[in-house]
């Protein structure tokens, strides 16, 4: 159920500016937010490392300070320079320690961000694999991949450069202002209420943008999609005279997204003024009050000296946030994403029963699989892709399916592997209901023949080795000479071990599907789905697929999926598929005689070729 | 120093793109300098204060010096932000002129530049290369100036202060903003390294999605976890030796510019000591030489950013000025050309290559007449269906229509005189109504419903859940390659032009599909001169006449009897195809 559209994703276009943080503004998700926090469990030792790591350095800015403040009140007292030398040396000392630590830090947290993506990543994949195909193909194509990705490696920035720098420097101001407090219960106050406000101000602006920011999340993903799509379909436009009154489009949408953008530059800009102007007057307040209060003798000078070099360390954190925010914002973009694929339900849900192959006897003439009235809508309010539909395929036997495209034809094989689960209706294979089969079971039981077979990056052996993990050489080369595909390997340099490229494009369409075809052989499965490849295979490798495919049917129970009226002449049975209903059911020379869907579509082939 | 400039090279014209608003830009920059050099007056002037204070000038004779601090800070503090404001806008409106420039240029450089290049690829790349230039301009070239501005106001404060102070942190300087330099001699390659890894981690993870069914069929998961950890193992790893290099740099330079304000610290002692330096002065040497280096650390982050932008801008700038293939003429239209299309004696060769893929061709198509163009694939059918259409023009010979050459058509003339039927058929994510009406856009719901009629889309459009208003390439309209020819079709039939080129599918439709497709083509071809590519004998007999290409000349012509009857090649290319009761000629 891929989709066959070549729209992109907007997701993985929309990078909004990175000044003006936005995504967070249309976010349900907040910037510290639980369910996020919980993406990097597990790591909450090594996090807590860094932030007493950090915390660590942040205490030794502090005391650089405060050696500073007293090396310069030495100097103001007329001390001799020698009695200045040891807290030189100790400032040396703290120097030492500090670099010491910043390295650590640096690289421990590079580490850590990496485990936790890594995890992220095997758990965002094995919940893929469990919502299966048929929840995949109903998502925006490309926003998985965009989510694996990037999204992973968001969440990562958000770990290694959000996290603990929030922690540590919540920790720094909380520090610097305690001391400030010791020396001045006024400085301390005035101080700490100014770099609060300071610190607020970027963390609550965007409140403030509320409706420039929805203009914003149409705007730009509309622009995003416009745009691609009007460079893509460009050579189109050109030929149906259209670009100019595309262009108009454009430059409406493209205006649209100026606007918000400007808007958002006037509202942030006026929002951050008064905050950013807090931050400077905690600076200049604390000198001031500070030198008033040394007039009075309510404090010494060492302690002004103090003052003068510690306020700095309080504004420090406040910026280094403020930087680290804007990977916060893009982690918390990234995180709708992920928890929506975490928080989705899996449709098919394991059973406990197992089948063995030997469930399956040819000779004894049960059921191999069975649709019974089986109904499925796609999205609930859809029209139903199957209607009522009743199919069976006796052990050994071999039945197609016909049918107009969108007559439901690929959606039974998709019901019948569990990709889908039906709204009513049972499917039996082996005599048993699918729902009570532990998933791998039934994959196990019925192989695919898919019309379009993926082959992944890698070798010839990695991608048989898909259908058997364990198989050796000898039966591979014997599956790839019954799938008529030794020839294959015979012509490219490495054999087995030859690169098919990515998606295996280095094979044409029709030894991918003979490479499919070598796959069911080596899986072995009792049943087969055969989805006829409609795709571009010439002549000759025509005829040699349907002799493979035959040799794999011997002795297996096969559903064919036909879109061809040429090939399914020699099946047992013919099932006629239209509107997601069964019409009819017989041979060829039964559906042939009598008037009907079949015949009308074998009569219109006919026509056509003469 | 040699890369530097290379890089500077790369980076200068963009600029350029802040065009009209360029006065704005540089404004924004000066603003910038003040808040910086405000910055650092601010904190010079309060150590000063303090020292003053301690030093036991009085509270009262301090007071408008407190008031100029009070309004030094808020003004730095003003500047920066209306900086960050100023470069926001000029950025933000650069990027929407650059982003209608792009288009134009697109359209300018038309099908036959982008034929040649992966169209879907460039237009990602170009749109997120475009969001990634407003970074250059509102987030990485701000630092780059502030840490060339802000040493050097620093350094001559202090050189106010005491010039021996200055001569002490010089070297101290020079070592900060050359750590990016010696430290980072591997960045390139370490960033290479990481990037191509996190590429491999990429493409196995869009593997392993892309090829969801196959793993979950073949009950693989496990498998396709260890590929991933094994990729993400290598991008771990090739980002620790970054982030190891990286952290060397920042503790590195941390390191150095604290002993460059712990050096002013001990030699500004000595000095005071020695009376050479006032103490009241002594403590804004300290505190600037301590917090204004700073900026200087930005260079390490910025590094790695250049590169990667400068990477972005090279590719807008390839788009920007890659010459167009065709020039139009805009000479005015010429009154009613009869639709008689004639190549004489063209040969082409593709701008990417040297090998002639048309050589010397010379066919007529007359007035209302459907000739097939046959031959194996790479003969050179689809070369002269955009010849034609003019992507490109001929090496040698013309191409003429009523006996006027393409060249001598404005094009708005041309494309109403030939549209085309592809087998590769794009749909824009817009109604399908509105994807059919895409070359009259005019026309009347009842009027594309007719187009759509005739070219026997009609009844699969209604069956979509929206009917003619189904947005194409949503989810509900996943439409086969079949149905999408006849969309274009429809397309065609609506644009109405005299002249049609038909680009048959070369893949196996469906039954449905290629009888359907088959009545739609002779409604096109009904009344119109009209050339088909064609792969199937069914499509071939009902042309009046056919052309066979082979290795870019025409080795055969006539009528399917004519033809069919002889050995000549056709005769021997179908032979095949005609034995084994097949349609499709290889």
């Amino acid at each position: 159920m891929r989709t066959r559209t070549r729209r992109i994703d907007d997701a993985a276009l929309v990078q909004p500016g990175r000044g003006l943080t936005l995504r967070t503004g249309a976010s349900r998700i907040r910037l510290v937010d639980r369910r996020v926090l919980a993406l990097g469990r597990g790591e909450g030792a090594v996090i807590a490392g860094l932030t007493a790591i950090g915390s660590m350095v942040s205490a030794l800015f502090v005391a650089q300070g405060v050696l500073v403040a007293r090396t310069l009140a030495l100097v103001f007292d007329g001390a001799e320079f020698a009695a200045v030398v040891p807290w030189l040396g100790a400032i040396v000392a703290v120097l030492a320690v500090r670099s010491a630590l910043v390295w650590t830090y640096q690289t421990r947290s590079a580490a850590a961000a990496g485990r936790v993506a890594g995890r992220l990543r095997s758990r965002l994949y094995r919940q893929v694999t469990d919502l299966g195909p048929g929840w995949a193909g109903g998502q925006r194509s490309g926003a998985l991949q965009t989510t694996l990705v990037d999204g992973v490696e968001q969440i990562e920035s958000y770990f290694r450069l959000f996290v603990a720098q929030l922690i540590v420097s919540l920790l720094t101001v909380a520090g610097v202002v305690a001391a400030l407090l010791v020396i001045d219960p006024l400085i301390g106050v005035v101080v700490g209420v100014l770099v609060v406000v300071a610190a607020a101000g970027p963390a609550i602006s965007w409140r403030f943008l509320g409706t420039g920011l929805r203009h914003w999340w149409t705007a730009a993903p509309a622009l995003s999609a416009e745009f691609v799509d009007s460079m893509q379909g460009a050579s189109t436009l050109k030929i149906f005279g259209a670009s100019a009154l595309r262009g108009e489009d454009l430059k409406a949408r493209s205006a649209d997204v100026l606007d918000a953008n400007m808007a958002l530059n006037r509202v942030e800009h006026a929002w951050l003024q008064p905050f950013s102007l807090a931050g400077a007057a905690a600076g200049v307040s604390a000198i001031w009050i500070g030198i008033a209060r040394l007039d009075a003798g309510a404090i010494s000078s060492t302690s002004l000296l103090l003052v003068l070099l510690l306020v700095g360390e309080a504004l420090r954190p406040v910026a280094e946030t403020k930087r680290a925010l804007h990977f916060a914002m893009q982690g918390m973009g990234a995180a709708e994403g992920v928890l929506e694929i975490l928080d989705a339900e899996p449709a098919a849900r394991e059973g406990e029963l197992t089948l063995s192959h030997g469930t399956f006897g040819v000779s004894d003439g049960r059921t191999a699989l069975a649709l019974d009235g089986v109904t499925l809508r796609y999205r609930p309010g859809d029209e139903p892709a199957l209607d009522r539909c009743s199919i069976e395929v006796g052990a050994g036997e071999r039945v197609a399916l016909v049918g107009p495209s969108g007559a439901g034809k690929t959606t039974v094989a998709s019901v019948l592997l569990r990709f889908f689960v039906p709204q009513s209706g049972s499917v039996r294979v082996g005599g048993i209901d699918v729902a009570q089969l532990e998933l791998d079971s039934l994959r196990h039981s019925v192989g695919l023949v898919p019309q379009d077979a993926y082959l992944f990056t890698g070798t010839i052996a990695d991608n048989l080795r898909l259908a058997r993990p364990d198989a050796s050489e000898a039966e591979m080369l014997t599956a790839l000479e019954q799938a008529a595909a030794l020839e294959i390997i015979a012509r490219l340099p490495d054999g087995l071990a030859s690169d098919v490229g990515e998606r295996g494009n280095r094979l044409s369409g029709g030894e991918r599907q003979r490479i499919a075809i070598a796959r069911a052989f080596l899986t072995d499965a009792p049943i087969l789905v055969l989805d006829e490849a409609t795709s571009s295979v010439d002549v000759e490798s025509e005829r040699t697929i349907q002799a493979a495919l035959d040799r794999l049917s011997v002795g297996r129970s096969v559903l064919m999926i036909a879109h061809r009226l040429s090939t399914v002449r020699h099946a047992d049975r013919i099932v006629v598929l239209d509107n997601g209903h069964v019409l009819d059911i017989g041979t060829h020379d039964d559906l042939a005689s009598r008037p009907g869907r079949y015949r009308q579509l074998l009569d219109a082939d006919q026509a056509d070729r003469s | 120093m040699k890369r530097v400039r290379e890089l500077g090279g790369r980076l200068a014209p963009i600029v350029a793109i802040t065009g009209p608003y360029r006065p704005m830009f540089y404004a924004s920059m000066a603003v910038g300098m003040a808040a910086q050099l405000l910055q650092i007056a601010t904190a010079g002037l309060g150590a000063w204060l303090v020292g003053a204070a301690i030093s036991g000038t009085a509270l009262s004779s301090l007071t408008p010096w407190l008031f100029a601090l009070v309004i030094v800070a808020m003004l730095g503090q003003a500047c920066s932000v209306t900086e960050s404001w100023m470069v926001h806008a000029v950025s933000w409106r650069s990027l929407h002129d650059l982003r209608l420039t792009l288009h134009d240029r697109f359209d300018e450089l038309g099908p036959g530049y982008l034929l040649e290049r992966r169209s879907g690829d460039i237009a990602r790349v170009v749109l997120a290369d475009v969001n990634e230039i407003e970074n250059y301009t509102s987030h990485v070239l701000p630092p780059l100036l502030t840490a060339v501005v802000v040493p050097i106001g620093a350094t001559a404060a202090i050189a106010v202060i005491q010039p021996v102070l200055a001569v002490v942190l010089l070297p101290f300087l020079v070592a900060v903003a050359t750590v990016p330099f010696w430290l980072g001699r591997h960045a390139e390659e370490q960033g290479r390294r990481a990037r191509t890894t996190a590429g491999a981690l990429g493409a196995v993870v869009i593997d392993a999605v892309q090829g969801l069914r196959e793993i979950v069929a073949f009950t693989a998961r496990d498998r396709a976890l260890r590929d991933i950890a094994r990729a993400q193992d290598a991008t771990v790893a090739a980002n620790l030796d970054h982030a190891r290099r990286l952290a060397a740099e920042r503790t590195v330079t941390g390191a150095l510019l604290s002993t460059g304000m712990l050096a002013t610290l001990a030699v500004g002692a000595l000095l005071v000591t020695r009376g050479a330096l006032d103490p009241a002065r002594f403590p804004a040497a300290v505190v600037i030489a301590g917090a204004a280096f700073a900026p200087l650390v930005a260079l390490t982050f910025v590094g790695g950013e250049l590169q990667r932008i400068a990477a972005c801008a090279d590719r807008v700038w390839t788009i920007l000025r890659a010459t167009p293939p065709v020039r139009f003429t805009a000479a005015p239209e010429h009154p009613r050309p009869q639709p008689v299309v004639a190549f004489d004696n063209v040969t082409f060769a593709y701008p990417s290559s040297d090998r002639s893929v048309l050589d010397g061709i010379s066919f007529t198509v007359r007035p209302g007449e459907t000739v097939a163009l046959v031959g194996r694939s790479g003969a050179g059918k689809s070369t002269c269906a955009h010849l034609l259409q003019r992507f490109w023009d001929p090496a040698h010979g013309s191409i003429s229509i009523g006996g006027i050459p393409l060249a001598a058509f404005p094009e708005q003339q041309l494309r109403r005189l030939v549209s085309s039927v592809p087998q590769d058929v794009y749909l824009f994510n817009t109604s399908i109504a509105a994807n059919i009406a895409i070359g009259k856009p005019d026309a009347t719901r009842d009027e594309i419903r007719v187009a759509a009629r005739l070219a026997n889309a009609e009844a699969f459009i209604d069956a979509l859940p929206d009917g003619f208003d189904t947005i194409a390439g949503e989810r509900a309209a996943t439409l086969s390659g079949g149905q999408r020819q006849r969309l274009a079709i429809a397309r065609a039939l609506l644009r109405d032009t005299p002249i049609v080129v038909f680009d048959e599918a070369v893949s196996n439709l469906d039954t449905e599909s290629e009888a359907a497709i088959r009545r739609g083509l002779a409604a096109v071809a009904a009344g119109r001169t009209t050339i088909v590519i064609a792969h199937r004998l069914s499509t071939i007999r009902r042309a009046d006449r056919i052309v066979m290409l082979d290795a870019g000349r025409v080795v055969d012509t006539g009528t399917y009897d004519e033809l069919i009857s002889g050995d000549g090649p056709f005769a021997r290319l179908v032979q095949p195809t005609l034995q084994h009761e097949s349609d499709v000629i290889p």
